[in-house]
């Protein structure tokens, strides 16, 4: 008996160790991001009025780029819209002017430079379809990259086209309008995708969390937090 | 009481097939061989939550049939179901189910066979579909590869017998709800490996002890990485 036990701690010690090297330790920095990171830049909700956060959260659930995105910086990334009664539309939502948050205004998040942009991709005919003409490097639609000089990046995707007003090189500051909101590229109806990462690359970075300051989420006010899904938010 | 269970039909089958030790004599061309057993895994897929290793553990079930031609080659076809839930004490909250159902299909020439040894070299194909269950969606990946496969097998007497078996895939083709890859060894290195024990209850059954051992590992920014243990336990039925 006391030999099966010896025998049988020795074989689990074996394969433990062996689990060890087999799997390796790449992502451990992914799991430290997720567990202690703390936005550097100060950051506040990038739009006016009362904003519907339908992607948005740490977990599977309320996550909905966990399973895309490590790789191309969007782990954390927020979709957000406008929601009245329960309806982000009038009418049968079949027109992109029909959603309440197309054409809305959409600010800087954060101080920074203006370091790479899109201004002329059609935003997509019908709400629920993707025009045929996206592709790998045209998924962000229209959109803005913000360096914040701290190594965070922010993306700011899916403008309407034409819309913005900010040009490679400027300097922003947190609160000033930049564009309108639209659906141009991977969008299946009008929306603003946002995430922050880690690289000054299009799509092609890690995702870090975004923690926006003073705001309210379901009429509550957060000193610092990250909205989730389901949410209703809005700049204090 | 699962693991009691699961012996039931074990010593029921061992009285049955003891009845008809003695009643068949021609070589059996086929067989159908049922096995359960106990997987621990553990999982990386960076591409899927921020975790450095998800470990599970539970219950892998298999079924294979493989039939034997007049020429001692083999061809095998066998289907595995895996059902579990992935775990990690460091960000519970990302704690998910996990299911895998696999195929593997085989044909194996036999090029060596003298004194109680043979051996067997030839194809795999091995296909995969993982699926991550979370709160109300689920997850999958799809993944084929194809690659050579090889099996050794030494008769000890007419009852006992060792085998071990050994497949590299060569190139997965791999489908997840983002996108569609092939990659090649480069990028992709597996290893399937098993070796067991037979014991020949009569001609028709024979019962089975065998110890699997999985990896796969994907060099992607999206890294991947798996390792099973198995160890089971199979009812061989011949005929």
């Amino acid at each position: 008996m006391k030999h099966i036990k010896i025998i049988s701690t020795l074989v689990v010690i074996l394969l433990s160790s062996c689990t060890d090297v087999l799997i390796g330790d790449q992502g451990t920095t992914d799991e430290d991001r997720y567990l202690n990171y703390q936005t550097k830049t100060d950051l506040e909700l990038p739009f006016d009025e009362e904003w519907y956060i339908s992607v948005g959260g740490r977990t599977h659930l309320t996550g909905g780029h966990h399973f895309i995105t490590r790789g191309v910086g969007q782990r954390y990334a927020y979709d957000i819209g406008i929601v009245i009664d329960g309806r982000s539309f009038i009418g049968d939502g079949s027109k992109n002017e029909d959603h309440y948050c197309f054409g809305k205004r959409l600010n800087a998040p954060g101080d920074g430079k203006i370091i790479a942009l899109e201004n002329n991709i059609d935003d997509n005919y019908t709400p629920g379809i993707v025009n045929r003409s996206i592709n790998a490097n045209t998924i962000a639609g229209n959109y803005i990259l913000i360096d914040h000089l701290n190594g965070e990046y922010s993306m700011l995707a899916h403008f309407k086209k034409g819309t913005i007003i900010v040009s490679v090189g400027d300097t922003v500051v947190k609160g000033q309008e930049v564009g309108k909101t639209g659906n141009s590229g991977n969008s299946t109806g009008p929306h603003l995708h946002y995430h922050v990462q880690d690289t000054p690359d299009y799509l092609n970075g890690f995702g870090l969390p975004a923690q926006f300051n003073n705001y309210y989420a379901d009429d509550v006010l957060i000193a610092s937090g990250e909205p989730i899904r389901g949410q209703m938010v809005r700049k204090e | 009481m699962k693991i009691k269970l699961l012996f039931i039909p074990f010593i029921s089958i061992l009285f049955y097939a003891t009845g008809f030790a003695q009643m068949e004599t021609n070589k059996k061309k086929h067989s159908l061989e049922f096995s359960t057993g106990y997987n621990s895994g553990s999982l990386k897929n960076l591409e899927f939550a921020p975790i450095a290793r998800y470990d599970y553990n539970g219950l892998v079930s298999k079924l294979k049939y493989e039939r034997h031609s007049s020429r001692g080659n083999l061809f095998t076809i066998q289907l595995a179901y895996l059902n579990s839930e992935l775990q990690t004490d460091l960000i519970p909250v990302l704690n998910l189910g996990y299911t895998k159902i696999g195929m593997r299909i085989s044909y194996l020439k036999q090029v060596y066979s003298k004194n109680n040894l043979s051996i067997h070299l030839g194809l795999q194909s091995h296909s995969n579909v993982s699926i991550y269950a979370k709160e109300n969606e689920n997850r999958s990946i799809v993944d084929q590869s194809f690659g050579l496969g090889s099996r050794f097998s030494y008769q000890i007497n007419d009852k006992h017998s060792l085998f071990s078996e050994l497949a590299i895939p060569m190139v997965l083709f791999r489908v997840t709800d983002a996108n569609a890859n092939i990659f090649s060894l480069n990028r992709y290195q597996g290893v399937l490996w098993n070796i067991g024990y037979n014991h020949s209850l009569s001609k028709e059954i024979d019962l089975k002890f065998s110890y699997d051992f999985n990896y796969d590992r994907l060099q992607i920014p999206n890294a991947f990485r798996e390792v099973q243990y198995q160890f089971n336990l199979g009812i061989n039925f011949k005929f």
